[in-house]
């Protein structure tokens, strides 16, 4: 039985919100049926998708005329309910509910990243808070800086658990929990330890469940300025889906900014040259296909595992380490990119120095980037990873109309004679398989409900036999297939994990304008009721 | 009606609590043996009719309980007595689990015999160190003789108790708490419904009784349902031991009968608390712990029983009452209060983890002369209704109702005397 089971929801019941009648299935939570009827109760601790944990008590409303209040996440509608959702006593509990979160919040919202995209902001604002009642002392922790990607600023945290329930309920990975009591109560990781000593593989899927500014990404748009700044041969590479971040980030519809537009930004910004990440990600495969025939014909060592970033290998590490000898040493297209960079000038006079800076929603590539201290291995690295949000900052600060900036064709990736690409693999069928796969996963599955990730199945015609490619989203799901490859029930011959559940485009580095979206439509039309 | 009864503590102090034959020779076990010729219908009939209230403090009554983990299918069902006694003032299960532990492993044998049960678990205070080992040192001899372990008294029936230690946390007495506590999870509450009947220990249903509840049940079966409700009062039967403390000439606990006695009774009888220290004058008391009301002299008349406290606006409780003589400060005494609640908030819930911080606050600033204005009697109103209406557990929930109670005893040295806190909802 689960903790937080629900009836099964064949059944219909039929209630009153503020006065209005609804019908809705069994077992939904009275905070959706609310919606329904068009009352919006505010709530900072719940997210769709995951576990109700009813701490912030914002949600609280009145059932049957009853004193004691119910919170509106947590509680399934029953048959005949009468619900009020809004009235003075609940206004002043709510009220004085975010006076208390304010008590102990840093009120710095002009330097802080939410600021205007923060949850804590929008219902102190909606309620109209003017003055505090308890007025915020400090001192404050200082923030943590601890993976190179990460940044938690536990003073503003809220203790709100989402992240918590993201690391724990929604990815299984555990890198973050709730420790101490009363006024020591905080957000910390198992016994302290940094985030890059544990299993975090830095999906970002905390910092995307953050309401307020506790969790989020180191930003570097302010060191991609000087790079530029410093050098005249700084080139970028982007996606289809960091482009799809910035438009929803900005304002644009979908659709409306074309990569031409983009590159053509980038360009006004000072990069150099700009290139399709898509590009690499090919060439990437073509690697990836080299190493996939010759494990073919070896024994014993399919699937060949391929993490979308080498921060699932700490993750495989710390918690199934027996599956290792399984992992691919997949080379990221952002590390190709930096490969090509470094042979691009290599004996040409000017322009010089030459740099590298990434884009994509992911905040795992900045651990592969020269910026962060994890990255020691010393290999080919971009110089700069940012993510979406970080782009669309920095375009945002530069003020640029996207789409009235003239179109720009991709630079071209010309693969020069001097190009010392691992084993320099030509494009073949598999190779067009694996990047098809890849594809898919950076594309993600933004219909699939529920926070488990998902499985996705390819057979793919090699040599007369039918290969099974599985694309894994999410670490959850990607626990239950470590589990089938160890104990030989999974017969694929190669296996893609994308660490985040959504994919690339609904990645931890995401624009949080398109998590909003996505979830929006996860969830249809949004409208439990039964017509 | 005597004012001092010896029900559950019979046997306390004068028998040895190990020895299974000086238990027996006061009856002991006589409840089980009975129980097993019992379906389990009649044995909740009984404790329903005996009107038992639950004694850790919420004062549910332990028949409906019983009954909504009996309606409820799935198996195994868990036993679980909570003997966290963690309200401050109370030590009263510690009395019962040192005096007459094989009373309490009876009560639980018998809810496992009634649901079927193969496990019973004890969730033991952490400081009680030497109750644990006692604890499990009752378990082994009844082990031994039979009454514990595979095939109980030769029946087909297999029962086992085991002690777990609690580490020190005040929430750990509230049951889903204990229930997360136990599981090896850290001890907040949880989310409910589902309930604990339903889904509690490890996931299964589940029954959290206390001590005093349990160690109950055998005279429930051996008096039969009706003469243990005749032994308290009308509306809940049977005794109560109080733990009183304080500025009393004669702390101790007492076990008296359920309305037998009043609060003046208690405090001031030669044969109970012997009336105040030192030749001073009754200030107020504090009632059920630090979650409880305070009353004060105007209060003593009223008998000591869970129906005619409440309507009083007081409450049996834990049966902690603690009296305070008049030269006590009750804005420095709840100050002390607000201190321990925002200590052992869970932290989890905004009400009650920034709520008690900031309420020990404005007990400080109403001790400054001069510093309390409106504006300060307004959010202080508002805050203890936030905090009473929206905390998560019962921890929050209560944390201001000696406060509330307290501005209404002593009007006037609570700024807060005409505050709505208490009358609203």
């Amino acid at each position: 039985m689960d903790r937080n089971a629900t009836p099964p929801a064949a059944l219909a019941v039929t209630l009153s919100i503020d006065g209005a009648t609804v019908t809705v299935p069994a077992g939904t939570l009275i905070l959706e049926a609310a919606r329904a009827v068009g009352s919006e109760i505010p709530t900072l601790c719940q997210s769709d998708s995951l576990p109700p944990r009813a701490v912030c008590r914002l949600c609280l409303v009145e059932c049957d005329g009853a004193s004691k209040l119910k919170a509106a996440c947590a509680t399934p509608v029953w048959e005949g309910a009468r619900v009020v959702t809004v009235s003075p006593a609940l206004r002043r509990i709510r009220q004085t509910i975010l006076e208390l979160i304010l008590s102990d919040h840093p009120p710095d919202c002009l330097t802080c990243p939410r600021n205007l995209n923060c949850e804590l902001q929008l219902w102190a604002t909606r309620f109209g808070i003017r003055a505090l009642a308890f007025p915020p002392k400090g001192p404050w922790p200082k923030p943590i800086e601890d993976s190179g990607a990460l940044v938690r600023d536990m003073s503003k945290c809220v203790k709100c658990g989402r992240c918590v329930s993201a690391c724990q309920d929604g990815q299984e990975v555990g890198a973050l929990t709730a420790a101490f009591r009363a006024g020591q109560y905080e957000i910390v990781t198992p016994f302290r330890q940094a985030l890059l000593e544990g299993p975090c593989v830095h999906c970002g899927e905390c910092a995307a469940a953050c309401p307020v500014g506790a969790i989020a990404e180191k930003d570097e748009s302010e060191a991609a300025f000087r790079l530029l700044e410093g050098s005249n041969a700084t080139a970028a590479i982007f996606s289809a889906e960091t482009l799809a971040g910035t438009e929803d980030f900005l304002g644009y519809p979908p659709g409306s900014v074309t990569p031409g537009n983009m590159v053509a930004a980038l360009k006004r910004l000072g990069f150099f040259e700009v290139l399709d990440r898509a590009a690499f990600a090919r060439l990437a495969a073509r690697v990836e296909a080299e190493k996939l025939s010759r494990a073919l014909e070896r024994e014993g060592t399919l699937p060949l595992i391929a993490g979308c970033a080498p921060t699932f290998r700490a993750f495989v590490s710390a918690r199934y380490p027996e599956a290792l000898k399984f992992l691919s040493n997949a080379i990221s297209p952002e590390s190709l990119f930096a490969f090509w960079m470094v042979d691009r000038f290599r004996g040409a006079p000017l322009p010089r120095p030459a740099r590298a800076v990434s884009f994509q929603p992911c905040l795992a590539r900045k651990l592969e980037s020269r910026a962060s201290a994890a990255n020691q291995k010393g290999g080919p690295a971009v110089d700069l990873a940012l993510t979406a949000r970080e782009l669309a900052r920095t375009l945002r600060r530069a003020s640029f109309d996207l789409r009235a900036l003239p179109a720009t064709p991709f630079d071209p990736l010309v693969l020069g004679p001097s190009l010392t690409l691992p084993d320099a693999p030509a494009a073949s069928p598999l190779a067009e398989a694996l990047y098809a796969v890849q594809r898919e996963g950076e594309k993600g599955r933004p219909h699939a409900k529920g926070p488990g990730g998902a499985l996705r199945e390819f057979y793919v015609d090699f040599k007369g036999e039918k290969l099974l490619f599985v694309l894994v989203f999410g670490i959850q799901a990607a626990r239950k297939v470590l589990e089938r490859v160890l104990d030989g029930s999974l017969k694929a011959a190669y296996v893609k994990i994308m660490s985040c559940p959504k994919g690339c485009l609904g990645g931890g580095g995401q624009a949080l304008e398109t998590l909003a979206r996505l979830r929006m439509e996860e969830n249809g039309a949004g409208d439990p009721a039964i017509p | 009606m005597a004012l001092l009864v010896s029900m559950v503590l019979e046997g306390a102090g004068e028998t040895d609590p190990l020895s299974i034959k000086d238990y027996e020779s006061l009856g002991g076990f006589a409840a089980l043996r009975a129980a097993f010729a019992l379906e389990p219908q009649a044995i909740i009939r009984e404790i329903t009719g005996a009107k038992l209230l639950g004694r850790g403090g919420a004062a549910y009554p332990a028949g409906k309980k019983w009954e909504q983990l009996l309606n409820i299918e799935g198996s195994p069902k868990y036993i679980v007595c909570n003997a966290d006694e963690g309200e401050p003032g109370t030590f009263k299960d510690r009395r019962i689990m040192e005096a007459v532990p094989l009373r309490l492993l009876e009560g639980m044998i018998i809810a496992g015999l009634t649901f079927n049960s193969p496990r019973g678990f004890i969730y033991v205070r952490g400081e009680y160190r030497r109750l644990q080992r006692r604890l499990a040192e009752a378990i082994q001899i009844l082990r031994d003789a039979g009454y514990l372990g595979e095939r109980i008294l030769g029946s087909p029936f297999s029962f086992e108790i085991t002690t777990i230690s609690g580490a020190g946390a005040y929430v750990c007495g509230e049951n889903s708490a204990l229930l997360n506590s136990a599981e090896g999870l850290a001890g907040r509450p949880r989310i409910k419904p589902p309930h604990l009947a339903e889904v509690g220990l490890f996931l299964k249903p589940t029954l959290v009784n206390n001590v005093e509840s349990f160690a109950n049940i055998p005279l429930v079966l051996t008096m039969g349902g009706e003469k243990f409700l005749q032994a308290g009062h009308p509306q809940s039967g049977g005794s109560k031991l109080v733990c009183l403390s304080g500025h009393v000439r004669a702390p101790g606990v007492y076990e008296v009968p359920l309305g037998g006695a009043t609060l003046r009774d208690i405090i001031f009888s030669p044969q109970l608390g012997d009336g105040i220290r030192d030749g001073r004058e009754l200030g107020f008391f504090h009632l059920g712990g630090q979650s409880g009301p305070l009353g004060g002299p105007a209060d003593l008349d009223v008998p000591y029983a869970y129906y005619p406290l409440r309507e009083r606006g007081l409450a049996v409780g834990s049966g902690a009452v603690v009296a305070l003589d008049a030269s006590v400060s009750p804005v420095e005494y709840l100050q002390k209060v607000a201190e321990f609640f925002s200590r052992e908030s869970c932290g989890k819930c905004v009400p009650c983890r920034e709520g008690n911080k900031i309420l020990a606050k404005y007990l400080q600033k109403l001790q400054i002369p001069g510093a309390w204005t409106p504006e300060d009697e307004r959010r202080l109103s508002d805050l203890m209704v936030a905090m009473r209406r929206a905390s998560f557990c019962g921890l929050g929930q209560s944390a201001t109702t000696a406060l509330a109670s307290a501005q209404k005893l002593f009007p006037g040295r609570f700024a807060g005397a005409s505050a709505p806190a208490a009358s609203e909802a």
